[in-house]
């Protein structure tokens, strides 16, 4: 019979628990940020006037960001996500890291692309966009 | 609104009425089953499809009509072969006072959990992370540059977009677009959520057709109630549906040891080859799916088994080796090199940091969030196993003795895997071990549900609730 007992009463536990951690999941929902905000759109339309301004639509770029400048400092998850949201919208172009490319995107801060620019003079022609968003043209090697 | 409606509705469709061509069976609770089977494998089929399509028509944007034509060939069959049955009788809802409580609170569940599915992929409706490394990065690549798709496997793409990945969730949202003509996210986030409702409804229809319907509402109360399965069902990864097909084909064993009707060891195989073409580990289960047919039906014709089971294998596997072998890029995960690789499986500090962490998955994983519990969901599941553990039928046994079989050597493989990767392991192990448990938690809940009591026994001495229960 105590067996019994314990089986309703563990039963009972496992209802009330599941029922409470779905609605915590659903109030936890909340801390995703609004639905009507889409990161991944807003990085779309930062990078869709550089896209544009490349002269084909598919082939491989190069890719450098703070973490590529000795010396910058950087938020390194920030800065890994940043990457993989710039391959997301720039597909089905390819985007390596390094500028060894003849395009070349650069994903820079100020500071960063300051150091940057000093120690490429003459390499590659700059075409900025806002929000820090750069396009190397390699001009020389 | 109407189109994208139907872009998942034909495959559905096609997915049930293949299943119920192949296994006619008319119980009301197996016709649930098969309705959420239909989802995951008529989704699958129309993944592999467009992947076979690609090669001949890309550029073509006339997939819709291949799938019409399949689903008007396979509704032709199926109206034939059903014209002299009888419409399936629907069942008379006498239920108990404890299945009528417990199927209230597994509904209240479900449309909570719902709601957070559907808020999460509102608030999210790129998916997350991994979604826009792999799965919808490699629907982009396919979609917008259709005629060079690929291109889409180049092994110039670094390595961490994973283009080795095989491409269940990505053709199936390449060609919702293609047909749509529009690269919307709601074709991602219906999928994930799809295969997120399927995989409750597989483990709700099977408890209820193989142990009762109060045990088929704990189930969905156990699996929709743990945050975790809720939040991944909503992320647009691949683990849900990996997970789904991983139920799926446990489930379809146990169906074949009770009906002994070949077509579900096929519909198993199906099931397995399409979790191949899910994820990595998919090609890991159809191994081990083989191993334990081979051991549980060792003393009864396992070459049969074997056979029907590769007979549902064959196209999903042969066209996922294809893709892995002539296609995809290299497999990051193998690319220690032998030398190396032998160093880590020696080093016993790895086997540690390993068996540390799925010890610590065990005692957390899915810990229900709310109620400060520093438990998880599978000391629960133990606890609810010891307190209401039954006899196993000896009919029963070697449905246990595979679904067993399976997890044992999918968790060797999934070790085996962390012992040898290039990848840092503790960054490896807190980035991809949760999904790894979440795969095979569904078929944890289901085999632990099936091997115990059910609710009604406890609840109710001489109801008609209990007789039905003690009747497994």
């Amino acid at each position: 019979m105590k067996m019994k007992w314990a089986q309703r009463l563990f039963l009972v536990l496992i209802v009330i628990a599941s029922l409470f951690a779905s609605i915590q999941t659903l109030i936890s929902t909340k801390d995703l940020g609004s639905a009507s905000d889409d990161p991944v759109a807003d990085w779309e339309t930062r990078f869709a006037p550089l896209k544009e301004r490349l002269p084909f639509q598919r082939g491989v770029v190069g890719y450098i960001s703070d973490s590529s400048i000795p010396g910058v400092s950087y938020d390194a998850a920030n800065d890994e996500g940043e990457y993989v949201l710039a391959q997301y919208v720039m597909s089905p172009i390819i985007i390596v890291k390094g500028t060894d490319h003849e395009w070349n995107i650069g994903n820079l801060s100020r500071e960063a692309y300051k150091v940057w620019s000093q120690s490429n003079v003459g390499k590659f022609e700059v075409i900025a966009f806002k929000g820090n968003i750069y396009l190397f043209h390699r001009v020389s090697k | 609104m109407i189109l994208l409606a139907v872009i998942f509705l034909l495959p559905i469709l096609i997915g049930g009425m293949l299943v119920h061509l192949l296994w006619p069976e008319r119980d009301f609770k197996i016709l649930f089953f098969k309705a959420f089977l239909g989802i995951g494998l008529g989704l699958g089929l129309s993944s592999l499809l467009y992947f076979l399509y690609l090669f001949f028509f890309a550029g073509g944007r006339w997939f819709i009509f291949v799938q019409l034509g399949i689903f008007a060939i396979l509704l032709t069959i199926t109206i034939w072969k059903e014209r002299k049955q009888a419409w399936p009788v629907l069942p008379r809802w006498n239920l108990t006072r404890t299945q009528t409580i417990l199927s209230a609170v597994a509904l209240i569940i479900f449309l909570i959990s719902l709601a957070s599915t559907v808020s999460y992929l509102l608030r999210r409706k790129q998916g997350d992370w991994d979604a826009w490394m792999m799965y919808n990065r490699a629907a982009r690549f396919v979609y917008r540059d259709q005629a060079n798709w690929l291109e889409s496997f180049s092994r110039q793409m670094d390595p961490i977009f994973h283009a080795d990945y095989p491409l269940l969730l990505a053709m199936n949202t390449a060609s919702g677009w293609d047909t749509l003509g529009a690269e919307t996210p709601r074709v991602p986030m219906i999928q994930s959520a799809l295969f997120a409702v399927g995989v409750l409804g597989l483990a709700v229809g099977a408890l209820a057709s193989i142990k009762s319907t109060g045990q088929a509402a704990l189930g969905a109360i156990i699996l929709w109630g743990t945050p975790v399965l809720v939040n991944e069902g909503a992320r647009e990864l691949a683990d849900v549906p990996l997970a789904f097909f991983m139920l799926a084909t446990v489930v379809l064993i146990y169906f074949y040891v009770l009906h002994k009707k070949p077509a579900l060891i096929a519909l198993a195989g199906l099931s397995a080859g399409f979790a191949a073409w899910t994820k990595n580990e998919g090609g890991l289960f159809v191994v081990a799916v083989g191993v334990a047919l081979t051991i549980a039906f060792f003393r009864q014709k396992p070459f049969r088994v074997l056979f029907f089971y590769a007979l549902g294998l064959t196209s999903p596997f042969a066209i996922t080796l294809y893709f892995k072998l002539f296609l995809a890029p290299p497999s990051d995960v193998l690319s220690s090199g032998a030398a190396k690789s032998l160093q880590q499986i020696l080093d016993l500090s790895r086997h540690a940091e390993i068996i540390k962490f799925f010890w610590n998955q065990f005692i957390r994983f899915g810990s229900w969030t709310g109620i400060s519990l520093a438990i998880g969901v599978f000391p629960i599941l133990l606890t609810y196993f010891l307190l209401f553990r039954s006899p196993i039928q000896a009919q029963h046994r070697r449905a246990y003795i595979a679904g067993i079989t399976i997890l044992v050597v999918q968790a060797l493989g999934d070790y085996a895997v962390y012992l040898i990767t290039p990848y840092d392991l503790n960054w490896h192990l807190s980035y991809s071990g949760q999904r790894i448990v979440l795969q095979v938690f569904p078929l944890i809940t289901f085999l632990i549900l099936c091997a115990s009591q059910a609710p009604e026994t406890v609840f109710e001495s001489n109801q008609i609730g209990a007789n039905h229960a003690a009747r497994h």
